[in-house]
């Protein structure tokens, strides 16, 4: 590799020129407009991730084979009697069964959904520290359109994990909830007082919800459980985004700060779906 | 001087892709390979292959980032314009200076997103700043830093035998 070494005037002379080039991007850039450089970005990122992420599940698949693998021989050593083709049989019962439940459960939590969904897996997360993009691995082709709802089951529960802020061909940006630039019309599920969740900027903070009146205190028990209110048209209505955590009663605002705890555990999320703004047929 | 520069961007994407992939999990222990590898590049190259391969990744990564359009080139510009400046002017050993060099990146890292947090006016970002976290990734990145760099030079060598520099 021939690096021409450069006098210090010419290396700085040009570190002041794309420090200057990237500011002036800086200042320019806004995700709320479309931006063709951010999908060419995404869509190169998006390819090795992919790449990464299929090497990565293979190679988690094959150590989980093994590991399933040596248990089960431990199990059946004293099963001598069996033979070895019941063996092979058992492993590949052992696998498929655990495919099949998980396709089952995809499917039956599909079918409950009220619009039309496009399952998603997360392929990455976002490569700074300080921002919590999520990557999936679903894009225009699919159908995946920006601002389109993004939802997830965890214990049998729907909740809301964000919405869709970039898409490339083949790959989509989930903006989460917990985000700081994340505001999402809400409402408590029992007493129907309505408000507005705003993320903290951190998965493991809580959300807070804004704009309840004071009023309502009475009627709000810890635990109560928050949803969309469908107001805001990028969400559907009755999504459960978290349940509340603390009440705190502000003494020069008019209103109730609520802490909010999210109801998806964002560490264990593997897959989503991504809803349609079209209500599914019956 | 085109592939040279090529590899470098490569390399950073691809740690990059790494870290947002395979790694991500490990969202409290992990140091930031990518700034180190930076700042390798940045040292040894004695040249503006730094700040050029940190400005194209860093564009390329903000695709994939809710940072803003800019955001991690510029981050990337202005940390491997620094380590440049003191390249071929420091005698680099295995452990002490490229433990040092990690640590001060860091500390480097976090007041440039400081100055830009509070230019853009984000307070809620400066919680991401200011917190454990911090304290741990500057002494990860600097334990970190004398393998991360051992591992680079045998990189280099391997791609290029014959030059002892980038």
């Amino acid at each position: 590799m021939s690096v021409p070494k450069y006098s210090h005037k010419t290396r700085n002379r040009i570190a002041i020129l794309f420090a200057l080039l990237s500011f002036f991007l800086l200042l320019t850039s806004s995700r709320m407009v479309a931006g063709i450089p951010e999908q060419i970005g995404l869509s190169i990122m998006s390819v090795l991730q992919q790449v990464f992420d299929t090497v990565g599940n293979f190679f988690s698949s094959t150590v989980t084979s093994i590991t399933e693998l040596r248990e089960l021989q431990k199990k059946y050593q004293d099963l001598l009697k069996r033979t070895e083709l019941l063996k092979v049989y058992e492993r590949d019962y052992v696998q498929l069964k655990r495919e099949n439940e998980l396709l089952k459960e995809q499917l039956g939590l599909l079918e409950t959904i009220q619009y039309e969904a496009i399952p998603a897996r997360i392929i990455a997360k976002d490569p700074n520290n300080q921002f919590y993009a999520i990557i999936l691995n679903k894009g225009i082709k699919d159908g995946i359109k920006r601002n389109m709802a993004v939802i997830a089951y965890q214990n049998g529960i729907e909740g809301l994990v964000g919405r869709i802020i970039e898409v490339s061909s083949h790959a989509s940006i989930v903006l989460p909830i917990f985000e700081s630039s994340s505001y999402i019309a809400a409402r408590l599920s029992t007493s129907r007082y309505e408000g507005l969740v705003n993320g903290r900027g951190s998965d493991t903070s809580n959300l807070v919800m804004q704009y309840v009146r004071k009023s309502a205190k009475n009627e709000i028990q810890l635990g109560d459980i928050i949803v969309t209110s469908g107001f805001q048209s990028l969400y559907p209505p009755e999504i459960a985004i978290g349940r509340v955590k603390k009440i705190e009663e502000p003494k020069y605002v008019s209103s109730l700060e609520i802490s909010v705890e999210p109801i998806l555990d964002f560490s264990r999320i593997e897959y989503v779906f991504i809803l349609k703004d079209v209500p599914k047929e019956k | 001087m085109i592939t040279s520069y090529f590899i470098s961007i490569v390399i950073l994407l691809i740690i990059s892709v790494l870290e947002s992939t395979w790694l991500s999990a490990l969202t409290i222990f992990r140091p930031d390979i990518s700034l180190l590898v930076l700042i390798y590049i940045s040292f040894y190259s004695n040249s503006a292959q730094g700040i050029v391969s940190g400005f194209f990744s860093g564009l390329i990564i903000d695709g994939t980032s809710l940072a803003p359009w800019g955001y991690t080139a510029f981050m990337r510009t202005i940390l491997a314009w620094i380590y440049s400046i003191f390249s071929g002017k420091l005698i680099l050993d295995k452990i002490f200076i490229p433990m040092l060099m990690g640590f001060t990146a860091t500390i480097a890292k976090y007041i440039i997103m400081l100055f830009l947090f509070l230019l853009f006016k984000t307070p809620s970002l400066l919680s991401s700043i200011i917190n454990y976290n911090t304290l741990l990734e500057i002494g990860l990145n600097s334990l970190a830093a004398p393998i991360v760099f051992f591992l680079l030079s045998l990189l280099f060598k391997f791609i290029n035998p014959k030059k002892e520099r980038l």
